[in-house]
């Protein structure tokens, strides 16, 4: 009997509404982790190039990894993956909540979904017990409710749901897929996979747990974290996301009017502090996690509904400082639509500002937005915006292309201020602050994601978190604001991590260190993996993902940022733009790094062979 | 001389005011450096330092009425 896994993934056959079951050995599990390298074994063997992110031909996988559901901190997450419709290549994100560990406690190690229901369906899942059942009854219900009446449906109890919500029915291409209705693997659109194959919702209830190895250092690593969640991660437990912001004022790197204007004077009204002094209830955790960072809110005259949790720093500085709005409530109210709804909140806050600067430069009239005036600050009209996007109505069913889309459809220039990266939006970070984020937007086969990058201020100098990264055999130091080979090397070790990281699956916030995340994987397993096996699966992911792209039709000059982010901000302390030239250098250097073609960006051959991936190459041929 | 002092994010825990901004005596020609072992934070849990809105570092002049915010690194969320 394994341990951390159970060599089995479930199929569901939307086409004939049937199951069967992959089965895979050791080696796949020590190979991939689970995760972001499922997700690309899966879409790289099973999808054929150039398929309709929203035909039936989409793979769709779930995939939690070999740690998800071993209780301890972080544990808590799964990966979801398909060709996103947002930018046509790679698609994946992590949600957490509990239904990935109940997902292994039922015995799965993901699931892969292909073909289409012709009509809307929900799949129910008790241990290895899998039955659809007819969605028709809660297409176009809010989240929450889909999620009840689903446990009530599965007989009530420790039913956890991932599910779609109006967004995903109505395939805005950045809607989310939802983990127990408040948390979301939000990036890349894969709502509108699961939209476009008329596949509702999954329940998962489970009956027993996932054996793992050694429960005696599972139990050390969980009391570990226990004891010092308060001290290493003081911040997250008691404010969650979102409380630096004033400080993010002061170094530029918090997005204002869509990135242009460098910085927001009102920024603490929109904090996480004001949303402790003024709208929080109490904070909640994900599953086994000791270090509590969500929050949960409430306020009736706004009905802000409590089930739906609390605004992320993402969700409050997309709908907030990017918008040019500091009306906390208001803020609040859009990024709760968003999960009633299912929608991405960086993309739906980031297209909402693009929408404000198209209006300023008079590419959206007011009739063209349904009569309303998207002027920056003009908080009262994102709880209405948020809303038409999900149910694409009027000015919403422009927007929810994302605003790529929506540029290409406006015309007349429209396109330079879509802030994105292939079309993934930008996230709430600033690249002309931090400049190996900036080349991590550029790489990324996802778009502009900071869900797989590197922050560079926690590697400037030394201190708590650089020396997290001396076991990478990192020693010196490298300045925020550089992109030096140095900072390549850096960016390269940690970035290959990050994705170690989303495939074992294991939650960024959790301050585990390299040898403790490895330890994670070795207590769940009790496989002797080391730090540098584990780096490797990084790398085997991201060069599964950027075989993936090149056969799409990406290329190097797909690896770019917006123009935006090579000229300073208007004001405030961003008074430099990116240098285009050394930005090419890096992208240059890692693509060598990596083991990448200089002029295709593809993974070369004898590089996939070593990562033990050698079918990718034909992928990236 | 008297500074006006708040801290943010992690380094918030090693001062009893939490958050809130406060007033600090040092002594002329000190530096955000001693600022720090003056107050018990931590160094290695410090990125930089605003003075009256500007970045600067651990060796800066302070002086009297200066504004300063004590700056972990600011990674993601």
């Amino acid at each position: 009997m394994p341990n951390g896994y159970s060599g089995k993934m479930l199929r569901v056959d939307l086409n004939r509404r049937s199951v069967s079951v992959d089965e895979h050995d050791e080696a796949f599990y020590r190979r991939y982790l689970g995760g972001w390298n499922v997700v690309g074994h899966y879409l790289l063997n099973e999808l054929q190039a150039g398929a309709d992110p929203l035909g039936p031909e989409n793979v769709l996988v779930f995939a939690p990894g070999v740690i998800t559901g071993a209780p301890y901190s972080g544990s808590g997450r799964n990966s979801v993956g398909a060709k996103s419709p947002l930018t046509g290549g790679f698609g994946t994100a992590e949600a957490g909540g509990y239904w990935g560990p109940e997902l292994k406690h039922a015995g799965w190690d993901g699931i892969v979904v292909t073909g289409r229901s012709e009509t809307p369906v929900w799949i129910s899942i008790y241990d290895d017990r899998v039955e659809f059942h007819d969605a028709t009854p809660f297409m176009g219900q809010e989240t929450k409710h889909t999620h009840e009446a689903i446990k009530e449906a599965m007989g009530g109890g420790p039913v956890r749901t991932c599910m779609i919500g109006v967004g995903g029915e109505k395939l805005v291409k950045f809607s989310a897929v939802a983990n127990d209705v408040s948390h979301f693997a939000g990036r890349t659109g894969l709502g509108a996979v699961m939209g476009s194959k008329n596949l509702k919702a999954i329940g998962t209830r489970a009956s027993g747990k996932m054996p793992v190895a050694d429960p005696a250092k599972i139990k050390d690593l969980a009391k570990f974290m226990v004891a010092n969640a308060l001290d290493l991660a003081y911040n997250l437990r008691t404010y969650g996301t979102g409380a630096t912001m004033t400080a993010h004022v002061q170094t530029g790197n918090l997005p204002t009017r869509n990135f242009r204007d460098g910085n927001f004077l009102t920024a603490e009204q929109i904090s996480a502090q004001a949303v402790k002094a003024t709208i929080r209830l109490k904070m909640e955790s994900c599953f086994a996690c000791a270090v509590r960072c969500k929050k949960v809110v409430a306020d009736g005259a706004y009905d802000l509904d409590p089930a739906y949790g609390g605004p992320e720093y993402e969700g409050i500085a997309a709908f907030g400082s990017n918008t040019g709005c500091d009306h906390l409530h208001l803020v609040a109210k859009a990024n709760e639509l968003c999960q009633r709804y299912g929608l991405d909140v960086i993309s739906a806050g980031c297209t909402i500002a693009f929408a404000f600067e198209c209006f300023e430069a008079g590419l959206l009239s007011k009739a063209d937005c349904d009569g309303m005036e998207l002027t920056w600050g003009n908080a009262a009209v994102l709880p209405e915006l948020t809303r038409k996007i999900a149910f694409r109505e009027g000015i919403g069913d422009l927007l929810a292309e994302g605003s790529l889309g929506a540029a290409r459809r406006i015309g007349r220039g429209a396109e330079r201020f879509a802030i994105q990266v292939k079309g993934l939006e930008v996230p709430m970070h600033e690249p002309r602050f931090k400049h190996g984020l900036g080349l991590g937007y550029a790489v990324s086969a996802t778009g502009a994601d900071h869900n797989h990058n590197m922050q560079d201020p926690g590697y400037d100098q030394p201190g708590r978190k650089f020396d997290t990264v001396k076991v990478l055999g990192i020693t010196e130091p490298v300045p925020v604001a550089d992109l030096s080979q140095r900072k390549v090397e850096l960016y390269r070790k940690v970035s290959d991590w990050e994705v170690t990281k989303n495939s074992m699956v294991l939650c960024n916030f959790i301050p585990w260190d390299y040898v403790q995340m490895t330890e994670c994987v070795q207590a769940a397993t009790g496989w002797d993996i080391d730090v540098e096996e584990m780096t490797q699966v990084g790398e085997r992911g991201l060069a599964l993902a950027r075989a993936f792209n090149v056969r799409e039709g990406f290329r190097p000059q797909d690896d770019d940022l917006p123009e935006r982010f090579y000229q300073p901000a208007t004001r405030g302390p961003l008074t430099q733009g990116l240098d285009r030239q050394k930005l090419a250098e890096a992208r240059a250097n890692y693509y060598r790094l990596m083991g990448w073609d200089e002029h295709s960006g593809a993974p070369l051959p004898e590089r996939l062979a070593e990562l033990q991936v050698p079918f990718a190459a034909v992928a990236a041929r | 001389m008297r500074l006006s002092v708040i801290l943010v994010g992690d380094v918030e825990r090693f001062r009893p005011e939490r958050g809130k901004r406060f007033e600090w005596e040092l002594t002329e020609g000190d530096t955000p450096a001693d600022l720090c072992q003056s107050l018990g934070v931590d160094r290695g849990e410090v990125w930089r330092f605003s003075i009256n809105g500007e970045i600067r570092e651990f060796d800066a002049l302070l002086h009297d009425g200066d504004e300063v915010m004590v700056i972990p690194p600011l990674t993601g969320g």
